[in-house]
């Protein structure tokens, strides 16, 4: 009984964490998410480059980090955006990394 | 009831262990290659983007560079952007990537110069052929990577277990990338 009541104020803490260092995702989950998902189609013909740029969390404490779509489109020189994708990850709700992509020319 | 109670404990706890360690283990140790990579369908071919994890450093002179790949199927070159750290500005002419067999060079075009803080990062961009540089992670041996700026130049390396990983990732990608021309 003890166990259990051990088991259950860890489940407990692991999804008040998760919601900690929460990143953005399509999917969650409380133990771990890597998932990537759409945020923006444009009517720009084809893509040459790729850029990106990320923002971090930790513990729901800390965040730091640029993921916005411009400093992305910067890092590869990119000035007619075709789409726009990003990927979010999380342990634990320990460790969160938001990481936008972009695809332009 | 105390029996019943305990039984279920039992089972929880390593029915909770295995769950955790396939999330984990699936993740960190099969060498997962598509978390590097992404691929997008275009007009005229594929593009690949690659996003190498590990950094180069000049340790003694606090320099760093971290690079990323970009290929369209449709061109016979690749391109290589990275973000050269310092803490003086610098104009950047070429870059070489060299290991104990042969040696690539690219010259560089900026993109922007950017000061966080007290560090100095340059963005900058070089175009290699794809078969050059697939053969360039074919090598075991540790290279290393000079950036050339006004006739002056900076040599940064990578620890040998950090390239291992990375080489075999790459040459894995590259291989991929072949097989779908």
């Amino acid at each position: 009984m003890k166990t259990l009541k051990k088991f259950i104020f860890l489940a407990a803490i692991a999804v008040l964490m998760s919601s900690c260092s929460a990143t953005v995702s399509p999917v969650m989950g409380i133990l771990y998410t890597d998932a990537k998902s759409p945020v923006a189609v444009t009517s720009n013909a084809n893509s040459s480059k790729v850029g990106t740029a990320e923002a971090t969390s930790i513990l729901g404490l800390v965040g730091t980090g640029d993921a916005s779509i411009e400093k992305a489109a910067k890092s590869a020189g990119i000035t007619k955006i075709h789409h726009v994708d990003q990927h979010g990850t999380s342990i634990l709700g320990i460790y969160a990394k938001y990481t936008v992509y972009v695809y332009g020319e | 009831m105390v029996n019943n109670s305990s039984k279920r404990t039992h089972l929880l706890r390593p029915l909770l262990f295995l769950l955790i360690s396939i999330a984990f283990l699936n993740n960190a140790f099969s060498q997962n290659i598509s978390k590097y990579y992404t691929s997008s369908t275009q007009a005229n071919g594929t593009l690949y983007f690659i996003e190498p994890k590990e950094e180069f450093q000049n340790k003694q002179a606090k320099q760093g560079l971290v690079y990323d790949l970009t290929y369209l199927t449709s061109k016979d070159s690749i391109s290589l952007k990275f973000t050269f750290t310092d803490k003086e500005s610098r104009a950047i002419d070429s870059i070489r990537l060299q290991n104990d067999q042969n040696s690539i060079t690219g010259s560089t075009k900026k993109l922007f110069i950017d000061l966080k803080r007290k560090t100095w990062q340059h963005r900058y961009a070089a175009d290699f052929d794809f078969d050059n540089l697939a053969e360039f992670y074919q090598q075991a041996e540790n290279p290393k990577i000079i950036v050339y700026y006004s006739g002056k130049s900076t040599t940064l390396s990578i620890k040998t277990r950090k390239w291992k990983k990375e080489a075999q990732v790459l040459s894995k990608i590259f291989n991929l990338i072949e097989q779908n021309k």
